[in-house]
């Protein structure tokens, strides 16, 4: 089978083959070719992506500076802030019988707590994901909400996602698969963190 | 220009170069994602210094961090979302030491990115980056085709480079279909 070659794809997708080429192109990929599909649509995306604007680039002396520091990192050392680990105050789960809690799917309450802020999780099962809603509160001044950036790792270190609070100190994971994770609040000074936390198959 | 081959390595290849003390598999890195570091900043309304110094900041990070990202086909979410955070901080110590408390409406409701933004920022910075990696001509043609500020014309190109009008579309796709040839080897949509 002769496959059609990238630079006859990216002019099919661009409408610049021959009429008798576009042809045998389209009946190649309704054979169906599933290998030639498949490449077509990466090409797809590349070219569109390469349409919109492109990003910025730092400067090259930026761009060095950043390259030097491989070889300066004994002297560097990024700015950590204060890690506090949250202590766990309340858990609907753990208020349900055992019966009930292997039943239908249930909305999880659970409530944490520091010395500076409480979060309030909800987690509440979507078909086989979750949906992570939460809320962060000051212990130190009533109705206020610190500003965050809230972060989401699985239990194999890799972030899933991260979004800043909005004014009611409030943030939404959604379609998040079952697992464990790590819920990182930074507020600036410090950093508070849920973990070890399990969004199951309920 | 990265000299090959780390500039087309897949990232976890080249993750293992950098954690093998390789120095130019770190470079290759920053330059593949390059794009994507800066351009956040940016898109939050931060200065140009400003943007300068979350780039040092997240490259630091990163390399601080490399150990530990396990899930390495996920490096462009991580780069992503640790710009996106010292954005946030750098906002947010400025409103502290500004004495301006808890941010205002306006500000905390404006995260400027969805994260398809963010992962079509991502495709941009790392196909920039296999540009860089072409041939001189092709490199010249592309970089005039799609990065040149304003676009200019075929006929514009085709002066600049001494080419024959009518050869832009037929050579444009050669040089895209090699485009599409380095970034198979960097593992990209895969």
């Amino acid at each position: 089978m002769n496959h059609p070659t990238d630079e006859t794809l990216i002019n099919y997708i661009e409408g610049h083959l021959p009429e008798s080429d576009r042809a045998q192109t389209e009946s190649h990929l309704a054979g169906p070719c599933q290998q030639c599909a498949a490449r077509l649509a990466r090409i797809r995306v590349i070219l569109e992506s390469m349409a919109s604007p492109g990003p910025v680039l730092p400067s090259s002396e930026v761009l060095g500076r950043a390259v030097a520091i491989f070889r300066e990192r004994s002297a560097a050392a990024s700015r950590s802030p204060l890690r506090v680990l949250a202590e766990l105050l309340f858990d609907s789960r753990l208020q349900m019988s055992p019966a009930a809690a292997r039943g239908a799917a249930h909305t999880r309450q659970l409530l944490f707590a520091t010395e500076k802020v409480d979060i309030d999780l909800n987690i509440s099962p979507e078909h086989k994901e979750h949906t992570l809603l939460g809320q962060i509160l000051d212990r130190q001044q009533a109705d206020a909400h610190p500003p965050a950036f809230v972060t989401l790792q699985n239990d194999s270190g890799t972030v899933v996602s991260g979004m800043e609070v909005d004014t009611l100190g409030q943030f939404t994971f959604r379609h998040v698969p079952s697992g464990v994770y790590d819920l990182v609040a930074d507020l600036g000074d410090q950093e508070v963190a849920i973990t070890a936390l399990e969004l199951g198959n309920d | 220009m990265m000299p090959e081959p780390f500039a087309s390595m897949p990232n976890t290849d080249l993750i293992e170069a950098c954690l093998k003390g390789n120095s130019s598999a770190w470079e290759a890195l920053l330059v593949r994602y390059q794009g994507l570091i800066y351009s956040i900043p940016l898109r939050y309304g931060l200065p140009i210094h400003d943007a300068d110094d979350i780039f040092q900041d997240v490259s630091l990070l990163l390399l601080e961090n490399l150990e530990r990202l396990r899930d390495r086909q996920q490096l462009g979410a991580w780069l992503a979302t640790t710009t996106r955070r010292e954005c946030w901080r750098l906002l947010y110590q400025r409103r502290q030491n500004a004495g301006s408390g808890y941010f205002d409406d306006e500000q905390a409701s404006g995260s400027p990115h969805s994260d398809e933004a963010l992962i079509e920022l991502e495709r941009q910075s790392i196909i920039r980056s296999a540009v860089d990696l072409l041939g001189a001509s092709c490199r010249h043609l592309l970089t005039l085709l799609f990065y040149a500020d304003p676009r200019p014309s075929y006929t514009e190109i085709a002066h600049t480079l001494s080419l024959p009008e009518g050869s832009i579309g037929p050579t444009r796709a050669r040089c895209l279909a090699k485009l599409i040839r380095i970034l198979d080897r960097m593992s990209f949509l895969e």
